[in-house]
């Protein structure tokens, strides 16, 4: 039996033009082959392997329907002055819109608040914050004054100090002495009411530098001291902005008539008087106040979506736990190293307000301290927010922001913030909604599975509700999966091609080799030699030919496939770095570029590509073999040769 | 008993568009230790005959019997390999086996051991007056009758005890057809093999124990010369 393959092979090497031709062709048909097999099996996985790396969000915002610059008279210029226009919305578009039929979410968008979660244990440690706490209180004090005359403050006037009910005496643990006084001016007021002498009032103030006349005729403290206006000098100004959970305002019970109240015998106990005790006591909690991040998944704050912030110690909040809404949390570097929590340790979260308008990173900015919302603390009734809801959370993981912002966009995280699953607040927050507004993209994201946002897209244009920008992030997904489904394509074409050729080249060769040697089959067939052997020995010489031919290919293409491999790799670092987040980025974000490798493609192509030709050169080669031997040999050999 | 025995034996090439009967109703007896020659002009149905006794395919009609057993009911391709073996009109050698591969064949058919093949087909190839620079030589390099001799060898080399020539000196030299004519003499004659030989040339006809003549594909009685 051997021999006869011997015989075999020695007859094909004797015709070695024709060999080596089949075998580069063959060859070259296994190239494309596995070139094809690889890239579509790259392009396969590297689609899962994006699937799980990438997630894709949309973020909703409410459009304005209009900006509205307002005017303020600005007393040392004696002229009303462009103060910095504001968006303003006719009314707010509930988040419900967006459920509509073939919206597929993975995660739903929410309209969600943040929480301020207040503590005795929240105190600052750090003697730099205590600084700025006492610049703070300084900066926002709440006093009692009397003018040392009567008069109008349309100018800076000295004013005597009486009692401080929120201010930097009492927190560097003073009381008022005797001769303090502070100056004061009426300042964005066009008609400033008079101030008599023996009265005392009672004001909310904030700091700014002294006008520029003061400063040129005054020298020293005086000087350099600056002066205090009524913060509630602001046109819309109010002591509360509760809400209801519809969005519906509160009216205040106890509205501020004046930007002072005039303090009388038994003052405080009036819910007049009582509103301004209420709001030292809310600006105290203020100072133990931070701030907590409910969400239904991580990877919806944009900060950890875009990778700016990642967990340095400890794990990610589970799927699992976001569900069952379990009690533990995320906690920033910032609040770990100000009260020594870390991972295991329990923290707890007293929420005492909601609030949906705002972002958490805006009232409470990362690196800076937590100021919060000192201009509107109390609810209708005047009252400062009561505890709604007070549980223990474990610290899982510990976060760090790399970049933290430096523009106002409110979608970084907040400085000394946590994130809590929100099903872990169980408690309605219906009586502590401390503001409200429209949905805005730091407060309104949702999921969707990767690779929808045209589907999406469409389905919510069909809904025709105007007003909500939807903006969506997915890395630069979307583009990659593109490229992706083109050398799928490729891979298709070249695998179909490669099939193709083998097997014209197969016909070709096999015709060659076996159909025009009908007369060596015949005189093979005279000299005796059976059926079977004449088979074994013309397979065999195909066979070896196929297998060197392909298995030289199939390297070949594998080693093609890794250099297109490492070539969409490095495409596609560059793809994610130039449009994952452009959006984001013109929202103040820093790029952050993703580790992104392709699928591998296991050798085992190789073998696929082998094993078919076999299978393909045995088949046709049988197929041609069994022509030769249908009909006996004295026909064949009768024939003269030509 | 006759080692081959052709009993009513008609042939007929079928092919699309006619079918050309070669051999009609031909019986005859064919002995072991006897040379026999088969004249006959050309197109008479003589290599077609040669064919049907090698066992290459069956008759149309009739029947070939080896020694009483008929060919039908034999494995052919043992026939061909062990019992009868072929010098073609057109050679039949492989293009691309050398002239010792081509005699060697048969025998690697056979099973035999390489050196021993090799000594057999050199041997032969003496025997049939051809030097050592034949060996490693392609048909297509040798002369017609080179090939012819070759082709003899390796009828030889099977070792079967028919040997079929189909005008195995129409391309020889005198000397040369001497030898083979002297050659088969001796095969029949002194090895006991049945040896058919068509032949145009009278020479090698006269040298026969027994002469058939066919015309039009049959078998003309009393052929003896
Ligand atoms: N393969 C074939 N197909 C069809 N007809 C054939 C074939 N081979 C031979 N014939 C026909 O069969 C008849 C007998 O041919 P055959 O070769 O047996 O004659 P021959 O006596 O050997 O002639 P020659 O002396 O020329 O060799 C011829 O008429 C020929 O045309
Ligand atoms: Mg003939």
């Amino acid at each position: 039996m051997m021999r006869h393959v011997g015989n075999s092979l020695r007859q094909m090497v004797r015709t070695p033009g024709r060999t080596v031709l089949f075998l580069l062709l063959l060859s070259l048909s296994s190239i494309l082959l596995t070139l094809g097999e690889g890239l579509y099996l790259m392009s396969e996985q590297t689609v899962k392997k994006l699937e799980s790396v990438f997630t894709t969000i949309g973020t909703v915002q409410q459009t304005h329907d209009e900006m509205t610059a307002q005017k303020v008279w600005d007393t040392e210029k004696k002229a009303y002055l462009d103060v910095a226009s504001h968006a303003e919305y006719h009314s707010i578009i509930p988040v419900e819109k967006l459920y509509f039929e073939g919206a597929n979410y993975i995660h739903p968008p929410v309209h969600r608040p943040y929480y301020g979660a207040t503590h005795p244990d929240f105190t600052y440690r750090d003697d730099s914050y205590i600084r700025v706490m006492a610049q703070t209180r300084d900066r926002l004090p709440i006093v009692e004054v009397t003018p040392l005359q009567d008069c109008v403050p349309d100018h800076t006037v000295r004013l005597k100090l009486l009692r401080e009910l929120y201010g930097r005496n009492g927190a560097a643990g003073r009381e008022v002495q005797e001769w303090e006084t502070i100056l004061f001016c009426d300042h964005y007021n066009p008609n400033p009411k008079t101030l008599y002498a023996g009265k005392t009032y009672v004001m909310a103030l904030e700091w700014r530098r002294s006008h520029a006349e003061w400063q040129r005729t005054h020298t020293g403290v005086d000087r350099l001291s600056g002066e205090y206006f009524p913060r509630s000098s602001d046109t819309n100004y109010g002591l509360s902005t509760q809400y209801l959970p519809d969005g519906k305002k509160i009216p205040e019970q106890f509205p501020m008539q004046e930007r002072w109240d005039v303090v009388t015998e038994g003052f405080y106990d009036t819910p007049e008087g009582q509103r301004w005790l209420e709001l030292a006591k809310a600006m105290e909690q203020l100072e133990h106040t931070i701030p907590v991040i409910p969400t239904d998944s991580t990877k919806l704050l944009m900060s950890f979506f875009n990778g700016n912030a990642t967990i340095i110690d400890g794990r990610d909040i589970s799927e699992k736990e976001y569900q069952s809404g379990k009690r533990v949390c995320l906690i920033s570097q910032e609040l770990s190293q100000m009260h020594g929590y870390s991972v295991g340790d329990t923290v707890p979260l007293p929420l005492f307000f909601a609030d949906y308008r705002d972002s958490a990173s805006r009232d409470f900015p990362p690196d800076s301290l937590p100021i919060g919302i000192p201009n509107h603390p109390l609810n209708a009734e005047g009252k400062a927010y009561q505890v709604f809801d007070d549980n223990q959370y474990v610290v899982v993981g510990i976060y760090n922001e790399i970049n933290k912002a430096t523009s106002s966009s409110g979608y970084d995280m907040a400085g000394y913030g946590v994130v809590v699953p929100a099903a872990s607040i169980r408690s309605s927050d219906e009586n502590n909604i401390l503001d409200y507004g429209p949905m805005m993209g730091y407060n309104t994201v949702f999921q969707i599975p990767n690779g929808t946002i045209d589907q999406f897209r469409k389905a919510w244009e069909k809904q025709g509700i105007d007003g909500l920008e939807i903006n969506f992030f997915d890395k630069g997904f979307t583009s990659l999966k593109e490229s992706l489904d083109k050398i799928k394509q490729i891979a298709l074409a070249l695998s179909v091609a490669g099939i193709m050729v083998s097997i014209l080249i197969l016909l070709l060769f096999c015709h060659l080799f076996i159909g025009k040697q009908k007369k060596r089959t015949a005189i093979e067939r005279s000299l005796g030699m059976n059926k079977l052997s004449c088979t074994t020995s013309l397979l065999a010489g195909i066979l070896v030919i196929a297998l060197l031919g392909s298995a030289i290919g199939s390297v070949i293409g594998y080693i093609f496939t890794g250099s297109a491999m490492s070539l969409f790799t490095s495409q596609a670092q560059g793809q994610i770095y130039s449009t994952a987040f452009s959006s984001w980025a013109s929202a103040g974000g820093e790029l952050n570029e993703l580790p992104f490798e392709a699928g591998a493609v296991s050798p085992i192509v190789c073998l696929f590509t082998i094993a078919y030709l076999l299978v393909l050169s045995f088949g046709i080669a049988l197929a041609q073999i069994r022509q030769n031997l249908k009909s006996e040999p004295l026909k064949l050999l009768s024939m003269r040769e030509n | 008993m006759s080692m081959l025995s052709v009993r009513g034996v008609g042939y007929i090439y079928q092919s699309k568009y006619q079918s050309i009967e070669a051999v009609k109703n031909v019986s005859c007896d064919f002995h072991s230790g006897k040379l026999y020659a088969v004249t006959g002009p050309s197109g008479s149905g003589k290599s077609t005959l040669l064919s049907l006794l090698a066992g290459l395919d069956l008759p149309t009609s009739g029947e070939i019997l080896v020694e009483g057993k008929s060919m039908a009911s034999l494995d052919r391709d043992r026939y061909r390999r062990e019992i009868a073996s072929v010098v073609y009109q057109s050679f039949n050698l492989f293009p691309l086996l050398t002239a010792l591969e081509n005699v060697m064949y048969p025998m690697e058919l056979l099973g035999k051991k390489k050196s021993e093949a090799v000594e057999t087909a050199i041997q032969m190839i003496g025997e049939v007056g051809l030097g050592e620079k034949i060996y490693q030589q392609f048909p297509i390099m040798m002369s017609g009758g080179e090939q012819q001799r070759v082709a003899i060898a390796r009828a030889l080399s099977a070792g079967g005890k028919i040997l079929l020539a189909d005008e195995p000196t129409g391309n020889l030299d005198s000397a040369n057809e001497e030898n083979v004519v002297e050659l088969l003499r001796t095969l029949a004659h002194k090895q006991g093999f049945l040896v058919i030989v068509i032949t145009h040339n009278p020479y090698v006809a006269e040298q026969a124990d027994e002469v058939y003549r066919m015309r039009d594909g049959e078998l003309q009685t009393d052929g003896r010369v």
